[in-house]
């Protein structure tokens, strides 16, 4: 059950540093090619509005969403494809997937505006540059921009990573583990043995192994993105 | 780049993909205004379309119940943010300006708190407070806010109070002595 929920964990932390990572930087680099000046800062807004929601009503709708009885059920089934509705929290083949999507598509948020910083402060000489040497959109993004936002990929991996492997709020709000333990996670796991079953020697040796499974991952994830951040600049 | 450039495949599918990332983005707010203005059978029924009347009663119902949340809220809120400011003034001039034994040390031990999530701290932390006999009380929330948000806070006011120029700091002393 334990290696079990450190499995969970790790599907979970991958999709999730890939998921804050890649969204969001998609966002911001069309955006900044978005030259309408007033049309950008209205996306940009966009964007930042869903922050304002505090994220356990987010979780809280996505579960609704996820309900058997109405959601994206009834969207299936508007679309006739009432054969693929099931009961997704509840499946323990859908659960972790439906608790990986919660969010989607990830856009919102503080990573958002550290890319969208990140971007604009790449001088203005090194597009110059890339222009005079006739470079297109695609090469500006591929040379310029993912090198010049390299240090904020960094950030926003780590600071994803650990939030995912510490925060269970989300698992606990949708499926509490369950059904069995198909998307149990460490800290919940740690959560419940502590305010459950009240061992809390149990749930304390949890985390600190929880605590330097963090640490290690860490510092791999800074060790490797710093190298691959060396042969793109 | 510029303005008049030809409008290739590549731009339209970058627009493509904002729009939905967009749609995406604010189709689950939508869906919670709308849900929130109908009766729990319309929303069984007829998920995605739009209510006929607005059923207000949702509204009631939350409006009357939220008053004490948020008053709680308010409360914990207030006092921890009291607490944390007057903290993270006073340590973070001390680290900033004081030279005092121990502060290399002092001041490494706080970062090395700041690098553990307090996920992990949740369950030595309420056995703390049971010991202490403040679950079910205010403190209980109040006092881990002010450990936890002060380590952040010091750091910050450490780098400000680095910034200034000395000479403010001098100018305030003599100022005392005459």
């Amino acid at each position: 059950m334990f290696r079990m929920s450190f499995r969970n964990q790790a599907v979970l932390s991958l999709f999730a540093v890939f998921n804050s990572v890649f969204f969001p930087l998609l966002a911001a680099l069309i955006l900044y090619h978005v030259r309408h000046k007033k049309l950008s800062r209205i996306i940009k807004t966009l964007f930042v509005i869903p922050m304002l929601v505090p994220s356990i009503v987010v979780i809280l709708i996505w579960k609704y969403l996820y309900n058997p009885n109405f959601g994206f059920n009834s969207i299936l089934k508007l679309l006739h494809l009432g054969s693929l509705t099931q009961n997704w929290l509840n499946n323990a083949d859908t659960a972790p997937m439906c608790i990986i999507l919660v969010g989607f598509p990830f856009v919102s948020g503080m990573y958002f505006l550290l890319f969208h910083t990140g971007i604009n402060s790449i001088s203005p000489e090194l597009y110059d540059a890339a222009r005079v040497d006739g470079a297109t959109s695609m090469d500006v993004v591929r040379y310029v921009q993912i090198p010049g936002v390299w240090p904020y990929v960094k950030i926003v991996a780590t600071l994803s990573l650990i939030g995912s492997l510490s925060g269970f709020g989300q698992v606990a709000a949708m499926t509490a583990g369950g059904p069995g333990y198909s998307t149990m996670i460490p800290a919940l796991q740690m959560y419940k043995v502590a305010f459950g079953d009240g061992r809390h020697g149990y749930a304390s040796a949890l985390g600190v192994v929880l605590f330097f499974v963090i640490v290690i991952l860490t510092l791999i994830t800074n060790k490797v993105l710093s190298g691959k951040g060396e042969k793109s600049a | 780049m510029n303005k008049n450039a030809p409008r290739t495949a590549s731009y339209w599918v970058s627009r493509i993909v904002l729009v939905f990332l967009i749609v995406t983005t604010f189709f689950p707010f939508v869906m919670l205004i709308n849900m929130s203005l109908k009766p729990t059978v319309l929303i069984t029924t007829d998920f995605l379309g739009l209510p006929k009347e607005p059923y207000w009663q949702n509204f009631s119902k939350a409006l009357s119940f939220v008053g004490r949340p948020i008053l709680n809220s308010f409360l914990i809120c207030g006092a921890s943010l009291g607490f944390i400011l007057l903290h993270v003034s006073l340590s973070g001039y001390a680290f900033a300006r004081l030279r005092f034994k121990g502060k290399r040390f002092l001041f490494g031990m706080l970062v090395a708190v700041m690098m553990v999530p307090t996920t992990i701290t949740i369950v030595p932390q309420y056995l703390i407070m049971q010991k202490l006999r403040l679950i079910n009380k205010y403190w209980a929330l109040i006092l881990p806010y002010i450990a936890s948000q002060q380590v952040f806070g010091i750091m910050l006011a450490k780098a400000a109070f680095e910034q200034m120029p000395n000479d403010i700091f001098e100018a305030a002393k003599n100022r005392r002595r005459k």
